[in-house]
């Protein structure tokens, strides 16, 4: 191992065991690898960047999206919505606790990130989720891993930028992430309901059943749910907004409902705003330090070394795929999955290619691999967003969202062995 | 002792207003947005600055509030072997943690300054339309920087004293 | 390598730009035995936004970078001489206003604490439309993406609606129809593979932008003298090579549009009145934003003759 990794991988676990908050703790390690590997002005590198990061226009949604689930945690909405959709799931293996994978896929319609998807979702479910008696970790670790889906169903930011870099198009890379979209949602349903019939512990009681006029009685509690989803979608996919601005309409949406319910308050909506600003700035103190530890690796060329090591070593189709998951597996372990992504792909993509692979293809496997380095420890955004929620310890949130980075692992073989289930969809549209 | 305390209840005041300014830009980036969606669907005009500002509030949600944020205890560590220390050591850890939290952000908030003020001296402008003097969002920006060093500062000093370094008050994360 | 330099570069790995800075890297390392490389990182991959380069070589974040003179009017307001709409006709006018203008930026960058060591133009732009135009009446109403004060300017005083949009935010409201139309180059254009939205490509060729390539001097004053006299000479010498893989870009792009299915038309005379007409004022506001540019542009038409 090169005496640069040896200091990232030391200071690493050292700063992070010793409790150093992981925002600080990336940041010291760009800072202190450059000082002693680089004869640069690192100071002046790290205030470019950290302008950069903080004004780059990828991040507004962010806030908005942060801000509309700060905001519908006021309402009476997430009550809403599981009144409306229990006397419907009683009878479904694992119940209500499908509420996040449903959500996550529908929200991930409109949010281009994997974080904010995680975050809004997570404000709206978890709290009733775990109120009602659900299984803690089955309720996180399910908000981790389909809250990753928000950068596989477009539309995605990192999709926009994989395609601008690898010169692929960005619509049809945008259908071809629809289908293993969907099938990681139910591969995920798949597995909730297969843990919670082998151990109905982890369920509550069931609640009574209902007659068929209270039943569709529930389905009226929906309604503002409805009007949101409707209202979001509706204004992003009619041309009205962006997808910068579908998460102002996001935030519009979530006061009409609160105004429709009459819970709002100047009192809450402060609150509210304070909510989206804790959220803030600790997802922005730990992107930040991220986003400048990959550029100081990428100075420091360390990805772009190991790749070419990889390319150098002259692999099978299968097995080159298999090292690749695995290396890119490892840098999302610590890096921001994106900047790695834009650090290798001019190594990666030539070489994938002449092994025969579509460079849409590998452009979904590298936003599933995005996916996973999302919710793996020590650094995975997910896994932070749920901890600022709930206050979980991240390696217990991490063990919990395991076994849904090991179903993305099962499904990236599925998706070699049968290429069709990525590219069959973009295909037939051009 | 008394000044002491003076100084960090000061620094946490500051702090506070931090905060207030991020959630006020929160709020302006809200509006802002809804705003145009509003004008370029129905009157067919955009705001000039939509793009340039929205960037500008995003730094300033992202970093006014952050020294707040660690005095709320709302910045994220790995917690794991430091709670399995006898708590004499667990306060020992706490505080190197924020020494060296202290020095780190320091040397962001010097990076920081030194780059606003060649920014002012330099009058570097916005390429956007509004051609906005960049000492301004950078300015504020920066400013977000050295509220963070100085809230390591103060819990540091709170750690050395022994007082409580950390005041979630309303704002106690957690579900639990 | 005695010297190591990172060279930032905005654009994609395939971009012509990229592959050019790829090659001068190649060839700055064969001359000099190996003694000055440069790793070029692509596609932003050092964080250095394109409107950011100015300041980030100025400050010595990064060594080396590449960057489009328009994007860092901030910096230096003069370095928006040549997207004046209309100034430019063809790559000999715009030979003809580097080897006034070019000796004026060179200077103001050294101010800045840079050396250029190339520039080399971006093919001629185009307007990129869902709907055909042949009269301006045909664009009142177009929702159209600009990306600063000049391209706002115009697009508005066209009867257009000027959209300031992020570049993550285009594609998609391609796709939904927030947005109808966008100008750019025809390398832009195959690049992001605008035929899935839009039908339409009229070269308008209203306004030329020019990268250059520049190095913070502290790294270059690092460099012994015989070292600076052979990066030099290599810039001059491909210099030339890059302006002709510059000329080809349009023709061979327009071509892959045509491939694609999208119909590629020059702007009809009427377009191209109206837009000289709404621009017309734009070189008079330019000269008095920035009184530096009066002499120049004055030797510029005088050298052209229109
Ligand atoms: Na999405
Ligand atoms: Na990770």
């Amino acid at each position: 191992m090169s005496l640069p990794l040896l200091l990232v991988f030391g200071m690493l676990v050292g700063l992070l065991s010793a409790g150093v908050w992981v925002g600080i703790t990336l940041t010291s390690i760009g800072l202190v690898s450059l000082e002693v590997f680089r004869n640069m002005r690192v100071d002046r590198f790290l205030a470019g960047d950290l302008w950069s990061t903080a004004t780059s226009a990828e991040l507004v949604t962010l806030p908005l999206f942060i801000l509309m689930g700060e905001l519908l945690f006021h309402t009476r909405l997430s009550e809403n919505l599981f009144s409306g959709l229990s006397p419907w799931t009683r009878r479904l293996p694992g119940r209500l606790l499908h509420v996040n994978v449903l959500g996550c896929t529908l929200f991930a319609a409109v949010s281009g990130s994997s974080a904010a998807t995680t975050a809004t979702v997570g404000r709206i479910t978890l709290k009733e989720l775990l109120a009602r008696g659900y299984d803690r970790n089955l309720a996180m670790g399910s908000l981790a891993g389909a809250g990753t889906l928000g950068f596989l169903i477009p539309p995605s930011i990192p999709m926009i930028v994989y395609g601008v870099l690898a010169n692929v198009s960005i619509l049809e890379l945008f259908m071809a992430g629809i289908v293993p979209g969907l099938i990681l949602a139910l591969l995920y349903m798949g597995y909730l309901g297969l843990r919670t019939t082998i151990d109905p512990s982890l369920l509550p009681e069931a609640e009574p059943r209902l007659s068929w006029g209270q039943k569709f009685g529930a389905l009226l509690s929906l309604a503002p749910v409805l009007f949101l989803i409707l209202f979001v979608i509706g204004s992003m996919y009619l041309g009205f907004a962006s997808v910068t601005e579908a998460a102002a309409m996001g935030v519009l949406g979530a006061l009409l409902v609160a105004l429709g319910q009459r819970t709002l308050t100047w009192r809450k909506l402060f609150d509210a705003l304070l909510g989206t600003v804790r959220t803030c700035s600790m997802i922005g103190l730990i992107i930040s330090g991220a986003l400048f530890l990959s550029k100081a690796m990428a100075r420091l060329g360390l990805p772009v070394e190991i790749a070419g090591q990889i390319e150098a070593l002259g692999l099978h189709p299968y097995m080159l795929i298999a090292v690749l998951l695995v290396f890119y597996l490892m840098l999302g372990c610590i890096l921001d999955g994106l900047s790695a992504i834009v650090m290798t792909l001019p190594v990666t993509l030539p070489l994938v290619t002449a092994a025969g692979f579509d460079p849409i293809w590998f452009g979904v496997f590298l936003i599933v691999t995005v996916e996973m380095a999302q919710i793996t420890p020590p650094v995975g955004f997910n896994l932070f967003v749920i901890q600022g929620l709930t206050g979980t310890p991240i390696l217990k949130l991490a063990r919990a969202a395991l076994p849904f980075c090991l179903i993305m692992v099962a499904f990236v073989m599925l998706m070699v062995l049968v290429p069709e289930v990525v590219t069959a969809l973009p295909k037939s549209l051009s | 002792m008394t000044a002491l305390r003076l100084l960090t209840r000061f620094i946490d005041r500051l702090n506070y207003v931090g905060a207030v300014v991020a959630a006020l830009a929160a709020a302006l980036l809200a509006l802002l947005l809804i705003v145009e969606v509003i004008t370029t669907s129905a009157f067919a005009w955009s705001q000039p600055w939509a793009i340039e500002f929205s960037t500008y509030l995003l730094a300033f949600v992202l970093f006014c509030g952050t020294g707040w944020t660690l005095r709320t205890g709302g910045h994220i560590r790995v917690a794991a072997v430091t709670q399995a220390l006898p708590p004499a050591a667990r306060r020992l850890m706490d505080l190197a943690g924020s020494v060296f939290g202290l020095g780190v952000t320091g040397f962001i908030a010097v990076a920081m300054v030194s780059q606003a003020i060649r920014t002012a001296e330099i009058g570097s402008r916005s390429f956007y339309p509004l051609a906005t003097p960049l000492i301004i969002p950078q300015g504020l920006l920066a400013a977000g920087f050295v509220l963070l060093a100085l809230a390591f500062l103060a819990r540091v000093l709170r750690a050395l004293v022994n007082d409580p370094v950390e005041d979630a008050g309303r704002h106690a994360g957690g579900i639990e | 390598a005695d010297v190591q330099w990172d060279v930032s570069l905005p654009w994609g790995p395939t971009e012509f730009h990229s592959t050019n800075a790829q090659k001068f890297a190649e060839e700055v390392k064969a001359v000099t035995g190996g003694a000055v490389e440069m790793t070029i990182h692509t596609g932003g991959a050092l964080g250095i936004k394109a409107n950011e380069s100015l300041r980030a070589v100025e400050d010595g974040a990064v060594p080396m970078a590449e960057y489009a003179a328009f994007q860092n009017v901030g910096e230096i307001p003069l370095l928006g001489v040549e997207s004046i709409p209309f100034l430019i006709s063809d790559y000999n006018d715009l030979a003809a206003l580097m080897k006034i203008v070019r000796p004026v930026w060179e200077a103001e960058l050294q101010k800045r604490g840079q050396k250029v060591l190339y520039v080399v133009p971006w093919p001629s732009q185009n307007f990129f439309t869902k709907t055909p135009v042949a009269t301006l009446d045909d664009l009142k109403g177009v929702r159209m993406r600009t990306y600063d004060r000049v391209t706002a300017d115009m697009v508005t005083r066209l009867g257009m609606v000027a959209l300031q949009m992020n570049n993550p935010d285009i594609v998609p409201a391609l796709a939904s129809g927030k947005l109808d139309a966008v100008m750019t180059s025809g390398t832009t254009a195959v690049a992001q593979k605008y035929w899935e939205f839009l039908k339409h490509a009229y070269n308008t060729n209203h306004m030329w932008a020019s990268n250059l390539m520049v190095v913070n001097l502290d790294e270059w004053n690092r460099l012994d003298p015989k070292q600076q006299k052979m990066i030099e000479a290599t810039a001059h010498k491909l210099e030339p090579q890059f302006w002709e893989i510059s000329k080809a870009e349009h023709a061979k792009r327009m071509d892959e549009l045509r491939a694609n299915g999208m119909t590629v038309e020059p702007a009809s005379d009427a377009l191209k009145t109206a837009m000289r007409e709404a621009t017309a004022s734009m070189e008079g506001e330019f000269v008095t934003a920035n009184p530096a540019a009066a002499p120049l542009l004055d030797a510029y038409h005088k050298a052209v003759g229109h």
